[in-house]
């Protein structure tokens, strides 16, 4: 298989096809990715879009010759990007959002009345992790959607040999926020 | 030398270390039973984790097959959509990004400059949240827009990277949080303007308040510089923004919402029969949204030219500089919301009496919503719907406002 740093160098030079060879590889995990931290199909779609077309245009943004680069270079990105939708989100005022949807999926509130409306588990676990630090918001989508601890470094910027604590640490603060909120639906564990 | 703490073992668990080290790790379980627990209890903690985490991944229903993506890549690249419905439904989604946008808090200054390129950038829309807060909307004009244009500045990327960072300091205050209410009357007592309410309306189904924001910015001027330079637009901003911030003040503004969450919102509500409608079983698409605040306002270096910079903005948008001159004369820069209309998409803008206001009606040719805006007695309206609250139904609301 035709590593990621060879195919990076053969699109840096203008070769489409390696394009697609990376598209192929890893679409389907931003995907996932950006799918758990957006709620829903359409927009991770077009944010994937955007990421894969940000590469295709300008390639060179990508620096080092390491597998890693491009892995890493994706996901924070795709991150990036999908942070910023949400916040554009949060900003519009449309009705069919703003009320159909009651809040924003990582809405920063802590209202009674916005944990009430989180109606769904989907909603619950985007609202705990709106409350999150985004780094451990982050570790934890990127690590849960299969992502390699080495990947999840290169994404966030640590180092690999950190990822295990911080995985630990932010998991627990997951639950712990999650049990506080959510009292009821959470067994004492 | 590898240390038996957390980490090790939690990476143990999750295959990340080297051979040698997982041999390593796994020598060390087997002399020690407390380890062998700590790595039970990690191994818990991460299933009870990821079981919470599950319901975030998609379903069957929600994967998106990556053959249908790059080609739907490779059509966005090309410049044509692979099938015309597509098309369409991208150029909808478009207008639907600019009417979603079209907001009474919309309300802008600097922004005839900031406010057209920064709808024009997909990663930049965040920031352009920034500016949209900015005008004081005395009036609404609407500018048609070809969208070929936006696509045109979407592709440069030197001008993407410089609105990036255009904003070299921005700070917050208030963050205009929002706060639901049970009935009007609850929320009038927070908001610092008589609420006006729609004729004929039954109670609404949703009521919410959002407090007033201020927010100072410190634009990066040679860097908006820049972004005019590339844009080929003629304009020299004023060093005055170097050190001079602007401030833009969004006051609190209260939401009217019905026909919105049945399932949860209006199961204990009476039907009280607004043209005979069963709000208990309307569908979420089918609702109105009324929002009412005083006007926005904003203030910037005396010496900022609004009107060079609308006509600079108007430029970017596609217009020619001879027209943009002509339409820009016809505005005043200084206290009216430029709403740009894509000219190709399904959607009529006309212009509306309100009790002798002016209002701007956008209305989707195919009847799925619309939208409108008027200002009266220093106050800004906004109303929107879809379905059974059409172009004339908002219309007929907007004028028994009380």
């Amino acid at each position: 298989m035709v590593s990621d740093a060879s195919l990076l160098g053969q699109l840096q030079t203008g070769d489409d096809a390696a394009f697609d060879v990376i598209f192929e590889r890893h679409y389907e995990r931003i995907y996932g990715v950006l799918y758990r931290l957006l709620g829903n199909r359409a927009d991770a779609e077009d944010v994937a879009q955007q990421v894969f077309l940000k590469l295709y245009r300008s390639p060179q943004r990508v620096r080092g010759g390491a597998d890693l680069n491009l892995v890493g270079w994706l996901y924070r990105v795709a991150m990036n990007a999908g942070y910023n939708t949400i916040r554009s989100r949060k900003r519009r005022h449309h009705w069919s959002e703003q009320f159909a949807r009651q809040w924003w999926p990582f809405s920063s509130a802590s209202d009674p009345a916005q944990l009430a409306a989180a109606r769904d588990d989907q909603d619950r676990v985007r609202l705990v992790l709106g409350q999150m630090k985004d780094r451990d918001a982050k570790l934890l989508l990127l690590r849960h959607s299969g992502l390699a601890y080495k990947e999840i470094a290169a994404a966030l910027g640590v180092a690999p040999s950190s990822v295990g604590s911080l995985l630990t640490r932010a998991e627990r603060t997951f639950r712990k926020q999650y049990q506080q909120a959510f009292p009821d639906l959470v067994d004492g564990g | 030398m590898l240390k038996m703490n957390d980490a090790t073992l939690r990476a143990f668990l999750d295959g990340a270390l080297s051979p040698t080290q997982m041999a390593t790790v796994e020598a060390a379980l087997a002399e020690d039973p407390q380890l062998q627990a700590r790595l039970d209890d990690l191994r818990q903690e991460r299933e009870a984790a990821a079981a919470l985490l599950a319901p975030l991944a998609p379903d069957t229903h929600h994967l998106s097959p990556t053959s249908a993506a790059l080609k739907r890549f490779k059509s966005t690249v090309s410049g044509k959509s692979a099938n015309p419905i597509d098309n369409v439904t991208e150029r909808m989604n478009s207008m639907k990004q600019f009417v979603k946008q079209y907001q009474p808090a919309i309300i802008g200054l600097a922004a005839a400059l900031v406010m057209v390129l920064m709808f024009s950038f997909v990663p930049v829309r965040a920031l352009a949240g920034q500016f949209l807060q900015i005008f004081r909307v005395q009036g609404v004009v609407v500018v048609p827009v070809d969208t070929a244009n936006l696509e045109g500045l979407e592709g440069n990327e030197n001008l993407e990277v410089l609105l990036e960072q255009i904003a070299k300091e921005a700070e917050v205050l208030g963050e205009g949080e929002e706060q639901t209410f049970d009935s009007v009357s609850d929320a009038a007592t927070a908001v610092p303007f008589t609420v006006a309410e729609l004729g004929g309306m039954p109670v609404a189904d949703g009521v919410m308040v959002s407090s007033e924001m201020t927010a100072r910015v410190l634009v990066d001027r040679e860097l908006a510089q820049a972004v005019l330079d590339a844009a080929d637009v003629e304009l020299q901003l004023p060093r005055s923004l170097d050190d001079t911030p602007i401030i833009i003040n969004r006051p609190t503004m209260l939401g009217q919402a019905w026909g919105f969450d049945p399932g949860e919102m209006k199961a204990d509500r009476p039907d009280d029969g607004y043209h005979g409608r069963d709000h208990a079983s309307a569908e979420a698409r089918d609702g109105l949204l009324f929002l009412q605040m005083p006007a926005p306002e904003i203030q910037y270096p005396d010496d900022l030219d609004l009107n060079a910079l609308g006509v600079a903005g108007l430029q970017m948008l596609g217009y020619s500089e001879a027209e943009a001159i002509a339409l820009g004369a016809t505005i005043d820069w200084a206290n009216t919301l430029v709403l740009p209309i894509p000219t190709d998409t399904n959607v009529d803008v006309t212009q509306v009496d309100i009790n002798g206001a002016t209002g701007q009606l956008v209305n989707e040719r195919d009847g799925e919503g619309a939208a409108l805006t008027w200002q009266s007695g220093g106050m800004t309206y906004f109303l929107t719907g879809s379905s059974e609250y059409n172009a004339d139904t908002l219309l007929e609301l907007a004028r028994s406002v009380r």
